[in-house]
């Protein structure tokens, strides 16, 4: 089962993305901030981040900025998502972006491409 | 000892750039301070204190809106997209929206402290928002609550972070820490008043700063919040007049001015009332029109004629009224006599006459402020705007409905629409030999001699004329005038052409 890490401050976004990824059969851990999600990655690797853009203590372009500069997390695929779209301009340092609200096949198939099937 | 409006400010100002909330607010909040907005679901809390943070970010500073379980922010940022103050470039750069409730759940209210505060500092923050603050209650004793208020207001204090929660909450007089912590209470209702909805603001509370007491209507349309400070609280004390020594005001009708002494005193205020049809809005495009022919400013604020059917009216008495209206002497500004809000027409009204200097009104209809919601401010709202008028030297001419076409009695109508006016001219109907005529009679004119002398008048294709004399109407104020008429001033042809509607003689 692949381990997916949501990195998100809003609690009913979280718990959506986990509700939605854990019935695809996924394995799904919450972080309520970016500080959080990267004191996660010093002891896992999940097969894929998703990221929010604004949250307290560490954003998720920081996450990103970090990930990217660190070999050791560079393979992982960020998906970025955000309450704007104007805030979707790529910078490199993230796969894919969805826009919140997000329809769930949208986020599924998103999750498919980039980390593969749950089970593969 | 002074009023607290005219202190000397201990603290900067921070405005809210609401339209109105900061002349309210005496130029803002203070810099630093805790402050508490508060109201019922749909009074526009969340639509205010978003705009005051766009607002605040696009005047070059750094805000941070935190939610603690309420909408979405996604749901949240789509329903402020169609507002005009909405700019998505600012959000996640100088304007942050994060949640605090998983700092609340999992550490509690020092969590949420904690996170507030290197939030504030990381995005050197100068204004913080929580919405929904109300959801620490349930998760701190009141010790622990009072606690959190406290080390929250010292620490924004401290980092120069002016900070606004939001709270459900409705009565301000329930015990609740916050109110008497914070150093201001902002609330907002939203009722009904018969079938209108009324949205209200009021500042309960307001440390180390004078602000307008009181009810203040608020709007919220496209551009957001907008607030109507009550006209009577914002100009209750009006600047002494400064204009230069007063001049006459002509209606360019040569009897009338002759029994004004030359015409209107400049910065008086002059009921014209009358029946409908009597001639009022006549006489008043006459008075903008000669404003205009001297080079006058003047403004047209009406209710019930739409500007091309004014245009058409002045056009059938021989006034170039639209010419003026083109080169921008005499300016229109219509709305209908519908659900108007008081204090917002006193703004447009008062706009319009800063913006071009204004020298001359015509406000035509002014029965329509009758349908408002507090009928009962209508005296000290007059009281107000024509205290202003003056002030400004701005000569007011404004009709009135006098109900009866034919009354028995000159009875003036009560209230506050006689009370602002100085100066009075009464326009009646009366009949005889089946015919009606119109008079014209001044009832007073303020600081200044007239002739009482009761005038017959005629609208013709050439203008208003008023007659040089009325003898026969002696009775004309208790309705009973005797077909006797010696001499009206007018030469009399024949019955056809003498009518109220038709004739088209001049004055001899």
């Amino acid at each position: 089962m692949k381990d997916i890490l949501v990195v998100e401050d809003e609690y009913a976004i979280a718990e959506l993305v986990s509700i939605i990824l854990e019935e695809a059969g996924y394995r799904v851990t919450i972080a309520q901030n970016g500080r959080e999600g990267l004191n996660y990655l010093a002891a896992h690797r999940p097969a894929l981040v998703i990221c929010d853009v604004m949250m307290p203590l560490l954003d998720g372009r920081q996450v990103a900025r970090v990930m990217h500069a660190n070999p050791a997390y560079r393979a992982i695929p960020i998906v970025m998502m955000s309450a704007l779209p104007e805030l979707a301009q790529h910078d490199g340092h993230y796969a894919a972006y969805l826009n919140k609200p997000f329809d769930p096949d949208d986020l599924l198939e998103v999750i498919a491409r980039l980390a593969g099937p749950p089970e593969s | 000892m002074p009023e607290p409006s005219s202190l000397p400010d201990a603290l900067p100002r921070v405005p809210t750039h609401i339209p109105g909330l900061d002349l309210i607010l005496n130029g803002g909040l203070l810099e630093g301070g805790l402050y508490l907005v508060l109201g019922t679901p749909g009074t526009g809390k969340t639509i205010l204190c978003n705009q005051i943070a766009f607002k605040h970010v696009a005047s070059g500073e750094r805000a941070v809106y935190v939610t603690l379980i309420a909408e979405t922010h996604a749901r949240m940022l789509a329903h402020l997209r169609p507002l005009t103050f909405f700019d998505p470039a600012p959000i996640s750069d100088t304007l942050y929206y994060i949640s605090g409730y998983p700092a609340l759940e999992q550490e509690g209210v020092d969590g949420l402290l904690s996170m507030l505060r290197s939030t504030v500092r990381d995005h050197r923050a100068t204004l913080l928002v929580i919405d929904g603050i109300v959801n620490i209650h349930p998760l701190a004793d009141i010790l622990g609550y009072k606690r959190f208020m406290q080390d929250l207001q010292v620490t924004m204090e401290a980092n120069g972070c002016t900070t606004i929660l939001i709270t459900p909450s409705g009565n301000v007089f329930e015990p609740s820490p916050e109110h008497t912590i914070v150093d201001g209470i902002i609330a907002l209702s939203h009722q009904r008043v018969g079938m209108r909805a009324v949205r209200e603001l009021e500042i309960r509370k307001f440390r180390g700063s004078g602000f307008l007491e009181g009810s203040h209507s608020i709007e919220i349309g496209a551009d957001g919040v907008t607030v109507h400070p009550r006209t009577e609280a914002r100009y209750a004390s009006p600047p002494a007049w400064a204009g230069e020594e007063r001049q006459r005001m002509g209606f360019g009708i040569p009897s009338l001015d002759e029994m004004v002494q030359g015409g209107l005193l400049s910065g008086s205020t002059t009921m014209l009332l009358g029946a409908p049809g009597s001639g009022k809005t006549s006489l008043g495009l006459h008075f903008l029109a000669e404003g205009a022919r001297q080079g006058q400013p003047g403004l047209h604020f009406g209710f019930y004629e739409t500007p091309p059917r004014l245009a058409s009216k002045a056009s059938q008495i021989s006034l170039d009224f639209a010419r003026h209206v083109v080169e921008g002497t005499i300016e229109v500004i219509w709305q209908p006599p519908l659900e108007n809000n008081l204090d917002a027409l006193a703004e447009k009204l008062l706009a319009a006459i800063h913006r071009r200097k204004v020298r001359r009104l015509f406000l035509d209809g002014v029965n329509a402020f009758k349908e408002v919601v507090y009928p009962e401010r209508l005296g000290r709202y007059f009281v107000a705007l024509t205290n202003e008028l003056r002030a400004l030297d701005v000569t007011t001419v404004y009709t009135s409905e006098w109900p009866a076409l034919l009354a028995p009695a000159a009875e003036l109508p009560d209230g506050a629409m006689v009370e602002m006016a100085e100066n009075m001219i009464l326009l009646r109907y009366v009949e005889l030999r089946s015919q009606l005529y119109r008079l014209l009679s001044i009832i007073k004119i303020r600081e200044s001699g007239y002739d009482p002398s009761i005038r017959e008048f005629r609208i013709t294709s050439q203008g208003v004329e008023v007659a040089s004399t009325f003898e026969s109407a002696e009775a004309i104020l208790t309705g009973t005038a005797r077909p006797s008429f010696p001499s009206s001033g007018f030469p009399r042809t024949g019955r056809r052409s003498s009518g109220a509607r038709g004739g088209k003689r001049g004055v001899p």
